[in-house]
């Protein structure tokens, strides 16, 4: 048996190498996906903050339960979580009111002791409190205050007065304190920071006072509210992949435990961070088996096609078996015992080559430490994968078994045509099946799994049998016109069974490399079109304004015309199910942050209008006020809004008269709307006076509008004009006599006669407004901002409001009226729900933004971070935080689908090896027949330039047309089956929506790809062959 | 690998005898293409035990076709084979397999064709004999056999380095590696030369000497067949004549019938009308319809 490898030696490495890379295609898959686990547990964890792995024990103190301590929580954990967990931080708190300097308002602070606290603060005054009622104060606010230590502060103790009087603690300061950062002990307690800044309490603004630090002593059992934690870190060295299942069912069902503290509330986010993990291992669970299947079935398709072959040319070894004596399966067990141990010999080879290529993968692409394990899917993978080379081969011994020795002994091999026929009718049964289950949606499981590569499989059979008819047929016309070369390609291309399954497999190694290849650039597409909306530009410079105009004016100091940056502002509403607001200067949004693919913003709706804001300095309005009322006395009264009963007529009460009022409204800088009533017009007639109301603005407003209200609780209706001339403050006119310059008058109620129409006045600076009022307040906003704000809309229309009218939050939390001006799937940041509105529109509203709000600034060109930086920090504006498109994109990168998806890569790299090793395997297994065939026609006058041509030209060929079916096959598989690759680790909805169209790029070039470097092998086999024709191989015996 | 003869052995090697062959209204009809092809139609023949026997004939006379049945290669569409006692139409495949294994011995045309090419000559004939041996078969030693071919010194050279000569003993070699008592050669001497011609056909001789071996060989070549003491003529798949000491002989079948030699049929076509006499000095006539009588 040696000796027959060693005979055909070439042919034996590349079944050795062929049996490798079953191998190692069938090892590598368990490899791959244990180490992606590995990595995918060592991210979560290491990005896990170490609150979101702990368990936290919580309790407060009660009346039934009022004096435990926080080391007290630690019997509230059951038994069977205490191993998972480290030692624990307790800590008791409890919020105060204190006096920092008297005469000022109190300001609140916690006042807490936490274990071991004194080890984790830089004491730099004074000494760690140790004794009841000792606390230590934050450094900056021992400066800030001026506190000497030994000050004391007297507090009322929360919750002390509920048996009796309150009782009162007094704090004395016996040192200060500098927190050192340690993110593995204060989690996300934060003691410092606040000292120097303001914050609002009720209605009133306070200063902000840091926390206190005292001994857990100082809780005595006066300190009835006090809340107590326990916060015990995760053992994280036994959060492996292993324990995962154990960890999980000790999470699920914990037990109770016993002796704890009454009411205490154990909670981990670690189930949350698991659920990832399993999302992320459902994925690679999905992904890897999907492209390993399609590389599996091309390997053992092509092994057993490359079995075939060799069992072919061992045909006269087996007919010598049988004319020796040999019984059918002697002879047969002679090839198989052959093949099978040179396959054999691939499978440690393979298993290595898989060993290799995940340590490659660990080393290069995933996080450090993923450990090196052989996990024992792995073993049984390169058991699956000698099994199937045992079934190829066996398979493709079976022929020649069953064939009589005579037929053994005929030189030229009996046509199994009809056994190939039932292998092509069943591929492509199979193909149809699975492409209408695909197309329908209706196919999963295996055969869902192995449809793209039965596609090409059956496609490139077909064809197969198709070029023997059309090679006969070319062959013949390229021989009536003389050209030899030509015409016999065509004749070999029709006569040899064998180089015509290199087009099988050509086919399906190129359409397995297009899919690979569309997988990644479809995968990538989407990635970054995620990342994209979650970072909304290239970077974005978190800031600590609270001003949204303040930001603008510094903003446009870096870049006046709004093409590099533009300020960005982010509302929402308590409720994370309502519609946040995203306020962006719309005029820069083409230019700075990322549009959704396949649909574009239509941005100009958003433009601020061109009226610009007027402003209103002084103390008084001013101007001249006329009017031309008319009130109807016979129609039915018909009752006011807010009473009730049934319509009076006219004749049974008499309009009172009162007279209605004209209100200016006006915005304060600090975004309040303010109304000031400016003028009392009679409710019916004519007449004139002068305007000379106060304006109280000492800080100067923004003119926000002007209102009509009917006083007159009887008068059903009153109507005609009212004329403003000369409108404006301490005399100086503010020129807003042009209609232009307010919005149309929307409505309150539908359908109710009530209208404010502005209209030019005979006079100049005169405003002639138009009315109908039946009791509504009428109001007339100037145009500077849009009575009703456009905005593109994502997901649903807010309860209670229609896509033309809808409510919204302003900037400073305020509600605005906005209407849809494009229906939009996607939003930066807010994804699928959310109203983008123009940023400079809101902000001319002014004020500050709302405590559910963020300020940043996006950034088209991150290089320009620290001018922006600069910029901002000159206006008093700091940079809290960063966020990029590339760490958006880089964590994608980096999520289980992404690193499983990458798989392709190597399934597509592998699919071409395959293949140039079947073009290899078909030249090595059956050149010297092609030589000795030649040389009888070199023989019989053929130049030998116009053979080897020929040879060249019949094996490029089959790569060629193998390779256009390929794509054709890659191309409709990823049409189909792209739909069952998970893109992302969540469930939820893809925001954006899944792009999922073909990458004609990618799949073309990977197709010219596999089928230049298939081309140059099979250039490089003929040319071998071709050179292998000589004279003598007429005489060749052996 | 040792010739030693397993202690169970049933006979000695050196009592084995030549086989007799005898086929009775012996048909084989090929079917190809669905169309029938008569190669053989209805052969009466028999080769004595030890005999040494030439099949001659044109190309497509069933020369091949009647070896290869002798060798319970293919089973006859009609009439019997019995090779020794083995009546080989009604053998099952595996007695066919042991046949084969050990009675009967086959050289292919073309000595290629009966070696593999990547064993020596000595490991071919190890080759060969396996299936003997593992039925406890007595077989003569690898040595024994290359020796009475005269391929001793070659034994364990590489095939490829062989000269076509010695290439075609170490094909005998492994044909009569389980000593058979039929040899059957298909042109054992084709594309050789003179020399080595002469070789083969010694080898042969020696083989029918020492061993007894009974010997069929199909040849083209006048040369070889005058050196047989027996030959067979076929001719559209039936025996047309026989030679024997250099003496042609039409050979009356089975039925009666008398296949004419060649220059007699041109003088008697097909269709024509003949009278056989017997003149009155016993001599057979043959009589064209309104002709004069010929003497046979």
């Amino acid at each position: 048996m040696w000796a027959a490898i060693r005979y055909r030696r070439a042919q034996a490495l590349v079944l050795v190498l062929l049996s490798a890379m079953v191998a190692t295609c069938a090892v590598v898959a368990p490899l791959y996906q244990r180490a992606l686990q590995q990595g995918q547990l060592r991210q979560a964890v290491s990005q896990a903050d170490v609150v979101d792995t702990a368990l936290v024990v919580r309790a407060g103190r009660s009346q039934s339960n009022p004096d435990f301590r926080s080391g007290d929580l630690a019997r509230s954990v059951p038994a069977s979580l205490t191993g998972l967990y480290g030692r624990g931080v307790g800590q008791m708190s409890q919020p105060l009111d204190v006096v920092p300097r008297k005469g000022l308002k109190s300001s609140p602070l916690t006042l807490l002791a936490r274990d071991r606290v004194c080890e984790h603060v830089r004491v730099t005054a004074g000494r760690c409190p140790t004794a009841p009622g000792e606390v230590m104060v934050s450094t900056k606010d021992l400066k800030a205050w001026s506190w000497p230590l030994g000050t004391t502060f007297t507090t009322a103790i929360p919750g002390s007065d509920s048996a009796g009087p309150v009782k009162l603690a007094t704090l004395k300061v016996s040192g200060a304190y500098e927190v050192e950062p340690d993110p593995a002990y204060w989690m996300t307690e934060q003691l410092d920071g606040k000292s120097g800044t303001f914050i609002t309490v009720g209605q009133e603004i306070v200063p902000a006072v840091d926390d206190f630090v005292t001994a857990e002593s100082t809780f005595t059992t006066d300190w009835r509210e006090a809340q107590a934690t326990l916060t015990l870190p995760l053992k994280r060295a036994l959060f492996t992949l292993d324990n995962l299942d154990r960890i999980s069912a000790v999470l699920a069902h914990p037990g109770n435990a016993s002796g704890g503290v009454a009411g205490a509330l154990v909670s981990t986010q670690l189930p949350t961070v698991i659920e990832g993990l399993r999302v992320g291992q459902s994925r690679l669970g999905v992904i890897v088996p999907l492209l390993i299947a399609q590389l599996a079935l091309l390997a053992v398709a092509i092994l057993l096609l490359v079995a075939q072959a060799a069992v072919e040319q061992r045909r006269p070894e087996v007919a010598l078996a049988r004319l020796r004596g040999r019984s059918r399966e002697g002879a047969g067990r002679l090839v198989m015992g052959e093949l099978a141990l040179t396959a054999a010999l691939g499978m440690p080879v393979g298993f290595l080559l898989a060993v290799l290529v995940t340590s490659v993968v660990r080393w290069t692409v995933l996080p450090p430490g993923v450990p090196f394990e052989v996990p024992w899917q792995a073993y049984a993978a390169v058991g699956l994968a000698a099994v199937a080379c045992a079934g190829a081969i066996w398979l493709a011994a079976r022929p020649v078994q069953r064939l009589t020795v005579s037929s053994l002994l005929r030189r030229v091999a009996p046509e199994r045509s009809r056994a190939i026929g039932v292998v092509d009718l069943l591929a492509v049964a199979l193909a149809a099946f699975g492409i209408v289950g695909l197309a329908t949606r209706t196919l999963d499981g295996p055969l869902a799994l192995l449809t793209p590569t039965l596609i090409a499989l059956a496609a490139g059979l077909v064809v197969a049998r198709l070029v023997v008819p059309a090679a006969a047929a070319a062959g013949r016309g390229f021989q009536r016109r003389g050209r030899i070369g030509p015409a016999l390609a065509a004749y070999g291309l029709e006569r040899r069974p064998g180089p015509r399954k290199v087009v099988t497999v050509v086919s399906v190694a190129v359409a397995l490399t297009v899919f690979a290849a569309n997988a990644v650039a479809v995968g990538d597409r989407n990635w970054q079109a995620r990342a994209e909306v979650r970072s909304g530009a290239p970077l974005s410079l978190e800031t600590d304004s609270r001003n949204p105009a303040a930001l603008l004016t510094a903003v446009r100091r870096f870049d006046a015309d709004g093409t590099r940056a533009t300020p960005v502002a982010v509302v929402r509403r308590v409720d994370p199910g309502s519609t946040a607001t995203l306020a962006v200067v719309s005029r820069s949004l083409a230019d700075v942050a990322y549009e959704p693919a396949g649909q574009r913003y239509r941005v100009a709706a958003l433009a601020p209008p061109q009226v610009p804001t007027v402003a209103l300095k002084g103390s008084r309005v001013t101007g001249r006020i006329s009017w031309d009322l008319t009130a109807p006395e016979s129609d039915v009264v018909t009752l006011p809004p807010g009473q009730s009963g049934k319509p009076r007529p006219p004749a049974e009460v008499e309009p009172p008269g009162e007279p209605s009022e004209l209100r200016l409204s006006v915005t304060t800088p600090g975004g309040q709307r303010l109304t000031r009533v400016i003028a009392s017009v009679p409710l019916r007639g004519r007449g004139s006076a002068v305007l000379d109301a106060p304006l109280l603005c000492p800080d100067g407003c923004r003119l926000d509008g002007l209102e009509f209200r009917k006083t007159d609780p009887v008068a059903s209706q009153v109507s005609g004009t009212v004329t403003l001339t000369g409108l404006g403050v301490d005399g100086r006119s503010l020129d807003v006599g042009s209609p232009r310059q307010w919005n149309a008058f929307v409505p309150t109620t539908a359908g109710a006669p009530d209208r404010l129409d502005a209209k030019q006045g005979t006079a100049h600076d005169s405003l002639v407004l138009d009315l109908v009022s039946t009791g509504f307040s009428l109001a007339l906003t100037h145009a500077d901002v849009p009575a009703v704000v456009p905005g593109l809309l994502a997901g649903a229309v807010p309860p209670g409001g229609t896509p033309a009218s809808f409510d919204a939050a302003g900037l400073n939390g305020a509600p605005i009226r906005v209407s849809s001006a494009q229906h939009v799937d996607a939003l930066p940041v807010l994804g699928a729900k959310g109203v983008l509105v123009d940023y400079e529109t809101l902000a001319r509203l002014g004020g500050t933004l709302a405590d559910t709000g963020s300020l940043s600034v996006w950034l088209r060109d991150p290089g320009d971070v620290a001018a922006v930086s600069k910029a901002l920090a000159q206006s008093g504006i700091g940079v809290t935080n960063s966020r990029s498109y590339a760490q958006a994109k880089e964590q994608l990168d980096q999520s289980a689908s992404a690193q499983g998806l990458r798989l392709a890569v190597f399934t597509g790299a592998m699919g071409i090896l395959l293949a140039a090793l079947v073009v290899i395997v078909m030249t090595v297994t059956g050149w010297r027949t092609v030589a000795r065939d030649l040389a009888a026609l070199h023989m019989s006058g053929l130049r030998l330039s116009v053979l080897r041509g020929a040879l060249v030209r019949e094996q490029v060929v089959l790569v060629l047309l193998g390779s256009a079916v390929g794509l054709v096959c890659g191309a409709v598989s990823s049409v189909l089956a792209m739909p069952l690759v998970p893109l992302f680790d969540d469930t939820a909805d893809p925001v954006p929506a899944l792009q999922l169209a073909p990458a004609v790029g990618a799949a073309a070039g990977a197709a010219l790809l596999a089928a230049l470097v298939l081309v140059v092998v099979g250039w490089l086999c003929a040319r071998g062959a071709g050179r292998r024709v000589s004279l003598q191989r007429v005489r060749e015996s052996l | 690998m040792t010739t030693t003869v397993p202690a169970t052995t049933s006979s000695d090697t050196s009592t084995r005898r030549g086989l007799q062959v005898a086929t009775r209204g012996l048909v084989h009809i090929y079917r190809a293409d669905g169309h029938d092809v008569a190669a053989l139609s209805g052969v009466d023949l028999v080769v004595n035990p030890g005999e040494v026997v030439g099949l001659l004939g044109p190309s497509g006379a069933g020369k091949s076709t009647l070896l290869t049945l002798f060798g319970g290669l293919m089973r006859p569409s009609a009439g019997r084979v019995l090779v020794g006692e083995h009546e080989l139409s009604t053998m099952s495949e595996a007695e066919l397999d042991a046949f084969r294994a050990a009675e009967v011995g086959l050289v292919l045309q073309g000595a290629a064709r009966n070696l593999l090419p990547y064993l020596s000559a000595q490991q071919n004939v190890e080759f060969a004999q396996r299936s003997a041996r593992r039925a406890r078969r007595d077989v003569p030693s690898p040595r024994e056999v290359l020796d009475l071919v005269g391929l001793d010194r070659a034994a364990r050279q590489p095939l490829p380095s062989l000269p076509p000569g010695q290439l075609q003993l170490a094909a005998l070699a492994v044909a009569l590696a389980s000593r058979p008592g039929l040899l059957l050669g298909d042109e054992p001497t084709s594309q050789l030369h003179h020399t080595s011609r002469d070789v083969v056909l010694d080898a042969l001789h020696r083989v029918n000497q020492e061993w007894g071996t009974t010997i069929v060989v199909v040849t083209h070549d006048p040369d070889v067949a005058a050196r047989l003491p027996r030959t067979v003529t076929i001719r559209d798949g039936r025996v047309g004549g026989e030679g024997r000491a250099g003496e042609e002989y039409a050979v009356v079948a089975a039925d009666g019938s008398l296949p004419l030699p060649p220059a007699v049929v041109a003088a008697f076509p097909p269709g024509a009308l003949v009278r056989v006499h017997q003149t009155e000095d016993g001599v057979w006539t043959l009589v064209p319809e309104g002709g004069e009588g010929r003497h046979g």
